[in-house]
């Protein structure tokens, strides 16, 4: 960027902008974060914390295990607990077109060196043998992480705050200043904010505030609910999945934390009967004893879903000062500290560990 | 020394019976919930909590607070203020600091 000590404006206070704030700010970086409701208010908080590895490939996988690699030295650094736990995976496979499908999947991660490993009926029940019995198979892996995605993003903005950084809650941004092709601050329910760079990191509302410069960044809401039971005595240790997206998986404190299924119902955040019917019987058939088990509470946020559902990061052709950080999809808990670095050495170093061209905004026309 | 906490005139109780307190026998009378019972037998810690494996006992004793939570006959979580004692039922105090761990 070209200011040599930058203003910084960050909107959203959700993990990705707790974790850029956190990293311009221990950089001796003024960063200010505006945020409309509350830390980690939405998509931030409706999720189960996962951190899936074992399930990615390419320049994903080398990201993830990055973004593992930072979490752990931010979890040291901040002194938070974001409750970072290497619990690994265990997709059960019911049918033989999964089990195929997942054999050649499998023979793949192993070649490329992940220790992943597809198990029979009889060591998936040694492995958890609170599992449904009637499985086919499954695919084990000790590479995946579980992390508590609001102690995360509170620690981060502890960390932020305490390294200097503003955090303005109830300050909703309403549009972009500009002049010049340059943006130069933002217009808020409090007042003009002035800023060298703006960092767009507001989920499924970046869009609202990027039409106040006439940019169509095509992101959009999606519902995913969320349950959660009582604590319980350990009945599994890992996460425990199906071939699709629902998963169960245990928390530091014993409960079991079900989701969560991409539904795409606008800005709607009510939670269904239908939907959570759904989710339940998945859970249970995937660990029969949850059958038992009492649900303390459900809830429902809005994930920033990308036509690829891969975010978008990085610079604005057109408008300088302009950064995104936005569209994290489903994943933006597992790679909030990757991209979020990405972003911060853009703005520090005017450059980044990772190809930020994968994931910039042009890349939808240019694949067109 | 049980010192019994029943009040010893003027009611009518259920069959006396016994049920088992981590593995050790307890007198009590059918009609009587597992709270009451234990809590008649002396005994004032149901379980101990997960963040500071602190001793918990009654404390709303209507079945709403959820402090006296037991496993009862191998389910966790029941709630032993609002659940009656059975003959040969066993009841077991709860360390939830232990299921912290679990990995």
């Amino acid at each position: 960027m070209s200011t040599d000590r930058p203003e910084v404006v960050v909107v959203g206070a959700g993990v990705i902008g707790c974790c850029i704030a956190y990293y311009l700010a221990k950089a001796g970086i003024a960063v200010t974060v505006l945020e409309r409701g509350s830390i980690c208010a939405e998509a931030s908080s409706a999720n189960a914390g996962l951190v899936s590895v074992s399930t990615r490939e390419g320049l994903l996988l080398s990201m993830v295990q990055e973004s593992v690699r930072l979490l752990l030295e931010a979890q040291e650094e901040t002194g938070s607990d974001f409750e970072l736990t290497r619990a690994g995976n265990l997709v059960l496979l019911r049918t033989e077109e999964e089990v195929a499908k997942q054999t050649d999947l499998v023979e793949k991660q192993r070649a490329a060196g992940l220790d992943v490993q597809l198990l029979d009926p009889r060591e998936t029940l040694r492995t958890e043998p609170a599992v449904n019995p009637d499985v086919l198979g499954s695919v084990c892996s000790s590479l995946d992480y579980t992390i508590n995605p609001h102690a995360l993003t509170i620690g981060l903005a502890r960390g932020a705050g305490r390294a200097g950084a503003k955090l303005r809650i109830g300050v909703e941004a309403i549009a972009l200043r500009v002049g010049g092709g340059k943006v130069t601050g933002v217009l808020t329910t409090d007042g003009e904010v002035g800023a060298d760079v703006v960092i767009v990191a507001a989920g499924a509302w970046s869009p609202a505030l990027l039409r106040s410069i006439d940019l169509d960044l095509p992101v959009e809401p999606s519902r995913g609910q969320i349950l959660v039971t009582e604590s319980l005595p350990p009945l599994t240790t890992r996460t425990i999945r199906d071939t699709g997206h629902i998963y169960v998986r245990r928390t530091d404190r014993g409960n079991y934390v079900i989701g969560s299924l991409t539904e795409r119902v606008g800005f709607n955040k009510q939670l269904t009967p239908d939907k959570l019917r759904d989710y339940v019987k998945e859970a249970v058939g995937l660990i029969p004893a949850l059958a038992e088990v009492r649900i303390v509470r459900a809830w429902a946020g809005l994930r920033p879903l990308s036509p690829d559902n891969n975010p978008f990061l990085g610079p604005v052709p057109g408008w300088e000062g302009l950064l995104l950080a936005t569209g994290h999809s489903r994943t933006g808990v597992g790679f909030s500290a990757v991209t979020s670095r990405m972003i911060a050495d853009t703005v520090l170093e005017g450059k980044a560990s990772f190809p930020l061209e994968r994931f910039s905004i042009s890349r939808l026309q240019a694949s067109k | 020394m049980v010192v019994d906490r029943r009040i010893a005139q003027g009611l009518e109780r259920g069959r006396p019976i016994e049920i088992e307190l981590d593995g050790e026998k307890v007198g009590c009378f059918e009609g009587e919930t597992i709270a009451a019972a234990l809590i008649a037998s002396g005994r004032r810690t149901l379980r101990h909590s997960q963040k500071h494996d602190a001793p918990r006992g009654i404390f709303c004793g209507m079945g709403i607070c959820f402090e006296c939570l037991m496993t009862v006959d191998g389910v966790p979580n029941v709630r032993s203020c609002v659940t009656y004692v059975k003959p040969g039922m066993k009841v077991e105090t709860q360390h939830e600091a232990a299921w912290k761990e679990g990995r």
